[in-house]
């Protein structure tokens, strides 16, 4: 659905970062000592010549208005290039820095000048922290806040993702710059937007295990003439679909914070089941740090921590 | 199937419960690298030295020839005395090089090596699979030519796990390539310090550096090595495997029967994901924790009954393969909710005692020695009779 009924000129601006990314990030980059976030890092003044980060924010904040149909899109493309989680933390946060009064801020950020983060509630009053920057953006139950921080403030721990930073801090929730309700548009944004690079992560790895399968022999055979191997791709095939559906919904005009979360969860889902079924396609192979199938579970894993697990969807999902 | 506790028994139990209170040691295991295999390697010692090692192997090999009923509550014990995780680096040695010593090994093989095992003087690797010779493993064309009283071998293997530790591997090679695909292969002893040898460790998705590429350049190995006959390694190979599909994973099970309760008591203490009450409280958490409670319990009743038919004298069957899929895939739910219990996975490696990476480390579990696709079509073709997937028979 999705791809069905995106405008032209949608498509033409996805299109384009589509292949810039192709170009200019391959996934090998993700083998360098630094995971790869120089290279991402470096390409985000393009990324930015190309509409992103303020796609679809108004213009009086430096955005471009194109829609939301054309930031799905894109984002859809960062999933699947394994872009950073730090994409998702500039447009969020210029989002709600936007949404929250504070449209100075917003300008900022969108230039480039505030190099914010995504962090998540953890227990005891701490936060962990994706990657490092000098701007939080705190996704929590209680809603979307912006916490200024300096990077020496933050404790790094081992990764889960090591092609990503993690870090803990202490947040003291008086101390936000501004804070939103769950209910805030923003958070539809993000719930859409992890929707997004989730569809992009459960394409990829569809696209990944669909070729091994093809061309992987055993036996005589390549692996996906066995039933067992091709029945985890038709179901990967079908999870897929349904993530795709749910985001065409996401990015309609009026979609409500239910369609949203809807999106994002089942978008979640297919990208953490297509990533494990992909490892397990790929045999040995699957579970090395040199295949991307297990960069793509822990981004998956990563993503839907950020909007709160299953459990933080529920009441979404359940409220009407 | 008689489970009635003797006075053997109680005593036995006792005992083993007071060793580990006071060996087990107290620092934890290294996640990987050499210092996890020097933890191994001491520890095992140590069990050795107490006369705590090699329980159910024969008296003539060094062991204690103990029944399977007392190895079994050795396990719990350790369990419950959290005792280092008993799949490590010593695993292949311990699992499947000694097993296959005793079954095929020669006299002057098994007094050399079985006790330099069990002491953990020795570490032991598999050099079995290849690039294109993993489900497949009779497709191996690791070659090896008869020259004098030498085997030269040519060829690489790879995802030898801890073959950079190793002193010997179980190596698979191709010694008739004319013969069909079963019958050319033969199993020898390898050293992996012999001159032709080149290792070369890869990363993995946990990130730990635990499985190895092996490359042999004209590496001469006595054919003195060879364990069975030259050109029956197949055979051979294939009673190591049923062995670990069978009741060597015994030890890991129980372990995963404690990790199962660790969980429970965690969710009792500790809030759920949502943070609202205590994860217990959570109706999908706790049902979770339910079934995995019932299926370990399940599983322990699986292994009880082939301790019953391995006591009657039968070889491990397919239904060894029952037993690893419903383990493997219930260690991977398993570890799947532990990771979500801790809330904050996917951020943190060591996070919550070291669960998330757990998670990712069970992603192991339905690949490495045979993966669940396999064990299904073992299971179907072997154990249910039902007819066999069309392959084209390569010479097989
Ligand atoms: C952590 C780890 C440790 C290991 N340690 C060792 C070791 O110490 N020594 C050693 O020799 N090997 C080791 N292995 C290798 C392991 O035995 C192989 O990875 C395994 O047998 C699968 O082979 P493969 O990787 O070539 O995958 P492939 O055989 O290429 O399989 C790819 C996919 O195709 C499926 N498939 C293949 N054939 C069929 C079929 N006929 N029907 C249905 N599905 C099929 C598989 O199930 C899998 O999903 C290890 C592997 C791992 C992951």
């Amino acid at each position: 659905m999705f791809d069905k009924f995106i405008t032209e000129d949608a498509r033409e601006i996805v299109d384009t970062v589509a292949r810039a990314l192709q170009e200019a990030l391959p996934l090998d980059r993700l083998s360098r000592p630094d995971g790869g976030l120089a290279a991402e890092t470096g390409f985000w003044p393009e990324l930015l010549a190309l509409e992103w980060p303020g796609v679809d924010l108004p213009a009086a904040i430096g955005g471009s208005e194109a829609g939301a149909w054309t930031e799905t899109g894109i984002f859809r493309e960062f999933g699947r290039h394994l872009l950073s989680p730090g994409v998702l933390a500039v447009t969020l946060a210029a989002s709600v820095a936007q949404e929250g009064g504070l449209p100075d801020l917003a300008r900022d950020i969108l230039k480039g000048q505030v190099s914010p983060a995504l962090a998540v509630p953890l227990a005891n009053g701490w936060a962990g922290v994706i990657g490092t920057g000098d701007l939080l953006l705190l996704a929590g139950e209680g809603g979307l806040s912006l916490h200024r921080t300096r990077p020496e403030e933050l404790a790094t721990a081992w990764a889960f993702d090591d092609t990503l930073g993690a870090a803990r801090i202490r947040l003291d929730p008086a101390t936000a710059l501004t804070s939103l309700p769950p209910s805030a548009q923003s958070r539809l944004r993000l719930l859409r937007l992890v929707a997004a690079m989730q569809n992009g992560i459960a394409e990829a790895t569809l696209t990944l295990s669909r070729d091994h399968a093809a061309t992987r022999q055993q036996f005589g055979k390549p692996i996906g003439a066995f039933q067992a191997v091709k029945h985890l791709c038709a179901d990967m095939a079908v999870r897929t679909a349904a993530a795709g559906a749910l985001l065409g919904e996401a990015a309609l005009d009026g979609a409500d914070i239910s369609d949203c979360a809807a999106a994002a969860m089942t978008a979640s889902t297919a990208a953490r089941d297509n990533a494990s079924a992909t490892i397990q396609i790929f045999g040995g192979m699957g579970f090395t740090a040199e295949c991307p199938a297990q960069l793509y579970l822990k981004r998956a894993t990563l993503l839907e921590l950020v909007v709160g697990g299953k459990e933080g969807l529920q009441d979404e999902m359940l409220a009407a | 199937m008689e489970l009635r506790t003797t006075q053997e028994e109680r005593l036995f139990r006792e005992k083993a419960r007071t060793w580990l209170e006071e060996n087990v040691p107290k620092e934890p295991r290294p996640p990987h690298g050499r210092e996890a295999n020097d933890h191994d390697r001491a520890w095992q010692r140590r069990q050795f030295d107490g006369g705590w090692a090699g329980l159910s192997w024969p008296k003539e090999y060094g062991g204690r020839g103990l029944p399977l009923d007392l190895q079994l509550i050795w396990f719990e014990e350790y369990a419950r005395a959290e005792a280092p995780e008993a799949t490590n680096t010593l695993y292949v040695g311990l699992n499947h090089a000694a097993p296959t010593l005793i079954a095929s090994g020669t006299p002057e093989q098994q007094a050399f090596h079985l006790e330099k095992i069990l002491s953990a003087e020795n570490v032991w690797c598999q050099g079995f699979s290849e690039p294109g010779a993993g489900s497949d493993l009779a497709a191996l064309r690791t070659r090896a030519e008869i020259d004098g009283d030498d085997l030269v071998v040519n060829g690489s293997k790879i995802w030898t796990s801890n073959g950079h530790y190793s002193h010997y591997q179980e190596l698979l090679v191709r010694t008739d390539p004319d013969a069909p695909k079963h019958k050319g292969i033969t199993w020898v002893i390898g050293q992996m310090d012999l001159p032709g040898v080149d290792i070369r460790p890869i990363r993995n998705m946990a990130g730990g550096d635990h499985f190895c590429e092996v490359f042999y350049n004209d590496v001469r190995i006595p054919l003195s090595s060879v364990v069975g006959k030259v050109n029956d390694g197949w055979r051979v190979a294939m009673s190591t495997l049923g062995f670990e599909r069978g009741t060597a994973s015994m030890a890991h099970q129980i372990e995963l029967t404690q990790f199962v309760e660790n969980l429970i008591d965690y969710a009792r203490d500790n809030p759920g994901p949502d943070g609202r009450r205590m994860a217990i409280e959570d109706d999908t958490i706790r049902s979770r924790l339910a079934a995995a409670r019932a299926e370990t319990s399940a599983l322990k009743a699986i292994t009880l009954l082939s301790i019953s038919r391995a006591r009657r004298g039968d070889a491990p069957g397919p239904e060894g393969s029952i037993t690893r899929l419903f383990h493997t895939e219930l260690m991977q739910r398993v570890h799947r909710l532990a990771y979500d219990l801790t809330g904050s996975g996917g951020l943190e490696m060591e996070g919550h005692r070291g669960w998330s990476r757990q998670y990712l480390e069970q992603m192991r579990q339905t690949i490495a020695g045979g993966t669940s696709e396999i064990q299904r079509n073992i299971i179907g073709e072997r154990h249910l009779g039902l007819p066999r997937q069309p392959v084209i028979a390569k010479g097989a």
